[in-house]
């Protein structure tokens, strides 16, 4: 079932208060951050992933590191983007870490698709398989692009790149898928 | 037509969120602040001892280079000339050599930092305004890099040079490859294979280049034999038996690092040692899931199984349970993993793999 996600911007007003419990060490206040934002958070690493693996891990880790990190977050109202960011880093080294175990080619257009049945319907799954083959410092931005829907410059942030690389990164990503289907 | 494609996979891609999962991962993130918490009072603790010890060590190495420098004196027999530790003098920055002994953080002039660990060994070849250069040959390195306009800050390790503006980086050097991870911002990666950049988050793993021993301790070695030769510190008590906490933190990093033999390792030496600790069937757990992502099916299945026989009633025995039952069949131990599946519908009929386990049994 799709539940409905606010984007990074609409986080909630109160996030300001628990972002202040968070820097006070209020006991209570990271179960709130994690009731919050969990469910958001989950979708979002669930996508960037495209597969439940490593999701509890990348989870895990992206609210440690936030709750032991809070000092560093500049605007508080920013808070759900903030998670975003810490997640995405993290997403990006176990897509690395898949992409070596895989032994995959670095280029998009070297990988060749795996279905052998020319005629199969276009399908979620192949977008899957489309996103798997894709090098991660492409699939990350256009993931958190296309799918999220978040804005360019939470974007370029979230990969800690300029906003025209992260624009860049999104249409050159965009044209692998679409090789990709036009070579089914 | 795709962006179709775009909103469908939008609706359809949402992971399985249940309260049992939502459980699950908030204990683990309890749990992993509480690690921290932990491992940050042990740093407090050691850093109490460290200074003064290190700034006696210092001390006791000035002291001796300077009755070397003045009196021409050859090592003591007996002294292992790998174990140097490095030594404030009046040689120019790039002449300085220095061999890790023990875990330790420098910071240069400029305030870049960087903590190394045992077994690192760096030698500053060059440090201009300028230009910045380190040979790292040996271990791991944290470098947080001060950004200076104009100045190129560059780390030789075996062949694989990382060029780096300000950043915040690792350079582990293991097993015969170069490992680097950025933490904060950007670093230019070059080895005989080829160059790439790296942004925060990257990690990139190459064999060491053993073409290019110029860039390694080639020049560090003579100078490591040579006159200032020390025998290494003793490790204390508390460094050769870590607790079971700074187990799981550092078992943590290491799979953090994607450096996953080091972190089975890791929680293989705390179930060992703390056989009875009540962490100890998360450990397992844990290693059940390491050993699952280096493709180590049976010893998946192994860990998986013991983790649920240390807690039958714990937090994670059912997901072990499940777990076992799946790394049998992955490893081809049909009835192996009818039994775990078996052994889980009893324990666990309406549990979440109940599913999972049927199919296995079917």
């Amino acid at each position: 079932m799709h539940v409905p996600r606010p984007g990074p911007g609409q986080a909630p007003v109160d996030d300001l208060d628990l972002v202040e419990r968070l820097r006070r060490h209020d006991a209570d206040a990271y179960r709130l951050l994690y009731a919050r934002h969990a469910r958001y958070l989950a979708g979002v690493v669930f996508r960037l992933l495209g597969s439940d693996q490593e999701l509890e891990d990348v989870l895990q880790e992206s609210f440690v590191d936030a709750v032991e990190g809070i000092d560093t977050l500049e605007q508080a109202a920013r808070l759900r983007p903030w998670l975003v960011t810490i997640a995405v880093r993290k997403v990006n080294r176990v897509l690395l870490a898949r992409r070596r175990r895989k032994k995959l080619a670095t280029g998009f257009a070297l990988v060749a698709p795996r279905s052998q049945h020319a005629t199969q319907e276009m399908s979620v799954d192949e977008l899957r398989r489309a996103l798997d083959a894709l090098d991660p410092e492409l699939r990350v931005p256009w993931v958190l692009g296309r799918i999220e829907q978040l804005e360019l410059s939470e974007i370029a942030r979230a990969c800690s790149v300029s906003i025209a690389t992260a624009k860049r990164r999104i249409a050159a990503a965009e044209q692998c898928i679409r090789r990709w289907f036009d070579a089914r | 037509m795709l962006d179709d494609l775009i909103e469908s996979f939008r609706r359809r891609m949402e992971p399985r969120w249940d309260p049992l999962r939502e459980r699950r991962i908030r204990l683990g993130v309890e749990r992993g602040l509480e690690q921290r918490t932990v491992l940050r009072n042990a740093r407090r603790r050691t850093l109490a001892v460290a200074i003064p010890l290190s700034l006696s060590v210092a001390a006791l190495a000035v002291a001796y280079v300077v009755g070397v420098n003045s009196g021409n004196r050859t090592a003591p027999k007996g002294q292992d000339p790998a174990r140097t530790v490095a030594a404030a003098t009046n040689q120019p920055a790039a002449k300085q050599t220095a061999t890790a002994a023990v875990e330790e953080s420098r910071v240069m002039a400029d305030g870049s930092r960087l903590e190394l660990s045992r077994s690192a060994k760096i030698d500053v070849r060059n440090e201009s305004p300028k230009r910045v250069e380190l040979a790292q040959s040996e271990g791991r390195v944290h470098y947080q890099v001060t950004h200076v306009p104009g100045r190129t800050f560059v780390v030789a390790a075996r062949g694989v040079q990382v060029q780096v503006k300000g950043t915040v980086f690792v350079v582990d050097i293991e097993s015969g490859k170069v490992s680097v991870s950025v933490e904060e911002g950007r670093v230019r990666v070059a080895a005989s294979s080829g160059e790439v950049e790296l942004g925060a988050g990257d990690e990139l793993s190459t064999p060491v280049d053993q073409e290019m021993p110029a860039d390694t301790a080639g020049e560090a070695a003579p100078a490591a034999a040579g006159p200032t030769a020390r025998p290494r510190a003793p490790r204390s008590e508390a460094a050769s038996s870590p607790s079971a906490s700074a187990l799981l933190e550092r078992a943590d990093a290491e799979r953090r690092s994607g450096d996953l033999a080091a972190a089975a390792a890791t929680l293989r030496e705390l179930l060992g040692r703390y056989p009875g600790d009540r962490r100890a069937a998360l450990a397992s757990f844990t290693l059940g899931k390491v050993e699952r992502a280096r493709d180590r099916a049976a010893e998946a299945a192994k860990a998986f199984q013991t983790s649920f026989s240390l807690a039958p009633d714990g937090s994670v025995a059912e997901d072990a349970l499940a777990e076992e039952a799946v790394a049998w069949a992955a490893a081809n131990n049909p009835a192996a993993a009818r039994a775990a599946a078996e052994l889980y519908t009893r324990r666990f009929p309406v549990g979440t793999h109940a599913g999972r386990m049927q199919r296995i049994l079917e």
